[in-house]
């Protein structure tokens, strides 16, 4: 038979529905006999009530799940997104091969549809707005505005930057709302370094590096 | 969105009600890139947890003068809840929420995980990352501070202040 000492060592364990079936029968037969264990039971199992019913007051904003879906592309994934969470968190057992499959899926309608692609997931594909010759990789003409790098990831994002100690840093922000480096070159420099440039319109003939997000630029004329 | 509303009451006793927001949003971002490396067998809800919890740690935990719990773990669980008696009657949500907020944060996260969101002692371990044993000393610890903490502040309403509210390794 079980003691109160023991009972109280397992309570938590008993409420949190942890205990074998055999040990929670032991406490049970002692609660059913002990009334002040089994207030002291009552009393926890209260608690654990009480804090769920506080916490779950707070239900998301619909902005929230706007944004969220927004953030990781799931507007156009709506119909797919949804199920497939649901799906997963159904069938907790089935094999992996089935999950890889959606996620094989997922890609492929994410390309299929990648010119709709918004916000984070547009940084990850590749959209072509600039219209290259494919396997392009002589130099191209391509205009934009004059930006600090650093500033714009700070207004975005609220980073940290150094710039009223180091200086801005020029980045060429293209139409597509892309940022693009440039690459230190001689013939550049003062795209990069030369602060009273940011805001204006340059157009510039470069070397395109897409993976870097790099311009190395040739030449460039201030159109305004 | 699935899991959001799971994600959000947890970001919001954690992080507070302002940032709340933008570390559900973290969360999911990171849970969407990362989507290959999640196990089907395993619940989908622990996982967004576990992510949660290592942003958190990351970058949103709050800096805040607390005893170390490592220094609090090394007391021996004691096995009695001081409650008998008069304690508990319903409480107000605010008075929870409140004491919730007093918690160390190794305490609430356990608390939290198993009495709102019911994740077995197995899946708590996984999300903080630390044994089973830990996981309960950290529940038991925890659900008493927040009965002792409760208690207090009735009593204070009472006009019958009690001398301890936190718990002394």
């Amino acid at each position: 038979m079980m003691d109160c000492k023991q009972l109280r060592e397992i309570l938590d364990c008993h409420v949190d529905g942890e205990l074998s079936a055999s040990a929670a029968a032991a406490a049970e037969s002692h609660l059913a006999d002990c009334p002040t264990c089994a207030r002291t039971a009552f009393h926890l199992s209260s608690l654990r009530r009480q804090v769920r019913r506080a916490v779950t007051t707070h239900q998301p904003s619909a902005g929230l799940d706007a944004s969220v879906r927004r953030a990781i592309g799931a507007p156009i994934l709506g119909p797919l997104v949804d199920p497939l969470f649901g799906w997963v968190a159904a069938h907790r057992g089935m094999a992996a091969a089935a999950a890889m499959l959606v996620v094989a899926i997922m890609t492929w309608t994410l390309t299929a549809n990648a010119m709709r692609v918004e916000g984070a997931v547009a940084g990850m594909l590749d959209h072509a707005v600039l219209a290259l010759a494919p396997g392009s990789s002589g130099p191209i003409d391509i205009e934009g505005t004059l930006v600090c790098r650093d500033c714009e990831l700070s207004e975005e994002n609220g980073e940290n930057v150094m710039c009223d100690r180091t200086g801005h840093r020029g980045a060429i922000a293209t139409e597509d709302g892309r940022i693009w480096n440039i690459v230190e070159q001689p013939g550049s420099s003062d795209l990069v370094h030369d602060s009273t440039l940011l805001g204006k319109t340059v157009r510039v003939r470069a070397r395109l590096f897409r993976r870097a997000g790099s311009l190395a630029v040739d030449s460039y004329t201030i159109v305004g | 969105m699935p899991h959001l509303p799971a994600v959000y009451r947890m970001a919001r006793q954690l992080a507070g009600p302002e940032k709340a927001d933008d570390l559900t949003q973290e969360t999911f971002l990171k849970a969407w890139s990362h989507f290959d490396q999640f196990d089907p067998a395993t619940n989908c809800r622990a996982w967004l947890f576990r992510i949660l919890h290592n942003s958190w740690i990351s970058q949103w935990r709050k800096t805040r003068l607390e005893l170390p719990v490592a220094d609090i773990e090394d007391v021996r669980t004691e096995p009695y809840y001081d409650w008998e008696g008069e304690f508990i009657r319903e409480e107000l949500s605010e008075d929870i929420e409140w004491a919730l907020g007093q918690l160390p944060d190794a305490y609430r996260w356990a608390v939290l995980l198993a009495d709102v969101e019911e994740l077995t002692y197995q899946e708590i371990a996984a999300t903080l990352e630390c044994p089973i044993g830990t996981v309960m000393s950290r529940l038991n610890r925890g659900r008493r501070m927040l009965a002792r903490l409760l208690r207090t502040r009735a009593g204070l309403a009472e006009g019958t202040p009690e001398t301890t509210a936190k718990e002394r390794p």
